[in-house]
């Protein structure tokens, strides 16, 4: 770790000590603190980058859960590359982020104006959207199965008030997407809310007043002071959405079990089944790789996106 | 508080804006919590069936039968037994993960180390990584340490959370230092000063960070579901997910084990509404 320039950087703090005795007390000191933090840092990596690595060693290997690990190249990148089904989980995964990121962040940030800037009952608006995400998942895809339910659940049913026949909508190809992804923006677009509200709270008042003098008007003012200044707030929504979206798991789970034909299984789905059904370890760790470069590479790339100029 | 976007507008206009909103702000609360009533519905109705058709909000003939039979009948006692390994489990993560990440937290704000900057960046990148890619070697890993279908399995990976030392941190930064100096200075020890000065001071912190844990515990899905799966050693949530297909059982029956479930958060997220919405506020916002 960089010892050298702290070091260096502070000598004459105190004048009896030598650097080098500061550099000495320092590294004692170092050693007191990390002493502390280790069953902290042991559980987080030891449950994070450890198994990750791992991960990436199993994906040369071929073999089950249990027994050996013999090594094998790339033939499971190589095999994952031209797998039908794995790469039609990629693309189910890329449509549910690509149908839930814009649109729950759109809703978010509208809903969140609107409360904003209600004179009364900002808590109890700010509670109620937030509820859904207290419930787990499993619980809230399971009243969700009802809601879409073909025979008797409401959505149809309101459904036929405008002539629309009834939809199979977790059973039918075209439809269990749109279906779950309803689900996952009911279920999480108050987190969102929450978080671009506390946003909108930290913009100060001056702004909104300087604009007033110069004569512009509500929209133009959200367009062109509020959104700009929620950049950062936005961003990191995004950022989130895009990782929470890409891990889709327990919805899958409850709803359709990857079902009609693949056309619902998510990847980590597909790697669940793999792991602990199919036995499949070493190809399951590879989807899973695969899985991290893509999300840390969107990471990155939004990051970069939504990095602001702007500080208030 | 009254936070209109200004604008230039007649008095009429904004009150009809308003009414506009407020009906619009109902509307959605209305569509978010009512698929959750008619859980509470289904669960006091008797019935093999899903649901009656046209559905309705309110049971015909409403009856407890349901919570009656999936609390002392259903399994020989098992739900009550789900319910005993959710709140052991929880309120030992709760506990263990305060302490940790709050020490954590004072830690990474107040302390000057060798490596600290690296560590707390590489604590946050961890964020990244996909559970789809840690699931396997960390089951192997608990499998291995012969944690398999323990409760061990479950509370020590929630012991600690980057999330949780962020949180902490964000919040004793801006404690004032003095404070620890002079502690430092009436001769108490590093732990003391921790112990009986950052702890006292960081209570709102805490609360709200415990009440996220609470609810993460709680409604932890994937992992328990890896590690425990012995019929007696399951979480509320992993049972009630695995039992519909395994014991083919009723939907009134599910949504009374899902009431149960759901009621103790309810109660805590209403008790402690406030904590939470500025715990959410300085974990994420800015």
């Amino acid at each position: 770790m960089s010892a050298t320039s702290t070091a260096q950087a502070t000598p004459r703090m105190l004048p009896s000590a030598t650097p080098r005795r500061r550099g000495w007390r320092k590294l004692r000191e170092t050693a007191f603190w990390y002493l502390l933090l280790s069953p902290s840092l042991l559980v987080i990596f030891g449950f994070s980058i450890v198994p990750m690595l791992w991960s990436i060693y199993y994906s040369f290997t071929k073999g089950g859960i249990l027994g050996k690990h013999p090594f094998v190249g790339l033939q499971n990148y190589e095999r994952a590359a031209t797998h039908p089904i794995f790469l039609q989980t990629i693309q189910n995964t890329t449509l549910y982020a690509v149908l839930t990121v814009p649109t729950v962040i759109v809703l978010s940030l509208v809903v969140s104006i609107i409360i904003f800037q209600l004179p009364k009952m900002q808590g109890f608006f700010r509670g109620t959207v937030y509820f859904p995400l207290i419930t787990p998942v499993v619980i809230a895809a399971n009243i969700w199965a009802y809601i879409v339910n073909r025979d008797f659940g409401p959505m149809n049913h309101i459904l036929s008030w405008f002539g629309v026949p009834r939809i199979d909508w977790l059973g039918d190809p075209t439809w269990a997407i749109p279906a779950i992804v309803m689900m996952e923006i009911w279920r999480g677009f108050g987190f969102y809310v929450i978080i671009l509200f506390a946003a909108l709270q930290s913009i100060p008042r001056e702004l909104y007043e300087a604009a007033r003098i110069d004569g512009a008007r509500s929209l133009r003012i959200i367009w062109s002071i509020t959104i700009p200044l929620l950049r950062p707030a936005l961003g990191f929504c995004f950022i989130m959405a895009t990782i929470f979206n890409f891990q889709l798991f327990d919805a899958v789970y409850v709803l359709t079990q990857g079902g009609p034909a693949w056309k619902t299984s998510t990847v980590s789905w597909y790697v669940y089944q793999q792991a602990f059904e199919s036995d499949n370890l070493g190809f399951a760790s590879t989807m899973g790789v695969v899985l991290l470069i893509i999300i840390f590479t969107l990471s990155l790339i939004q990051l970069r996106f939504f990095r602001s100029d702007i500080e208030y | 508080m009254a936070a209109t976007f200004g604008g230039i507008q007649s008095r009429r206009n904004t009150i009809l804006w308003q009414a506009f909103c407020y009906l619009l702000m109902i509307l959605i609360s209305v569509a978010t919590v009512v698929p959750f009533l008619f859980m509470a519905s289904t669960s006091f109705t008797k019935s093999f069936t899903m649901m009656s058709y046209p559905p309705t909000l309110i049971p015909e003939n409403p009856s407890f039968d349901n919570y009656y039979e999936i609390i002392f009948v259903f399994q020989e006692g098992l739900f009550p037994r789900w319910f005993f390994n959710t709140l052991f489990t929880t309120l030992c993560i709760t506990m263990g993960s305060l302490f940790l990440n709050t020490l954590s937290g004072y830690i990474f704000a107040k302390k000057e180390f060798y490596g600290k900057n690296v560590v707390f960046s590489l604590l946050l990148a961890t964020l990244m990584v996909p559970g789809a890619v840690t699931l396997i070697p960390a089951f192997l890993m608990v499998n291995r340490l012969g944690l398999f279908n323990t409760y061990w399995a479950l509370i020590i990976p929630g012991l600690a959370s980057p999330f949780g030392i962020f949180m902490m941190r964000q919040f004793i930064s801006s404690l004032p230092t003095e404070l620890i100096e002079s502690a430092k200075m009436d001769g108490a020890s590093e732990l003391r000063t921790f112990w009986s000065i950052i702890i006292p001071l960081s209570t709102p912190a805490m609360a709200a960070l415990g009440i996220f844990t609470v609810i993460n515990a709680w409604n932890a899905f994937l992992w328990p579901l890896v590690v425990l799966r012995a019929n007696t050693m399951r979480t509320l949530v992993v049972g009630l997910a695995t039992v519909q297909s395994e014991f083919n059982i009723n939907y009134g029956l599910v949504m009374a084990g899902s009431v149960l479930t759901v009621l103790p958060m309810l109660v805590l997220y209403i008790l402690f509404q406030p904590y939470f919405v500025e715990g959410l506020r300085m974990g994420y916002g800015k």
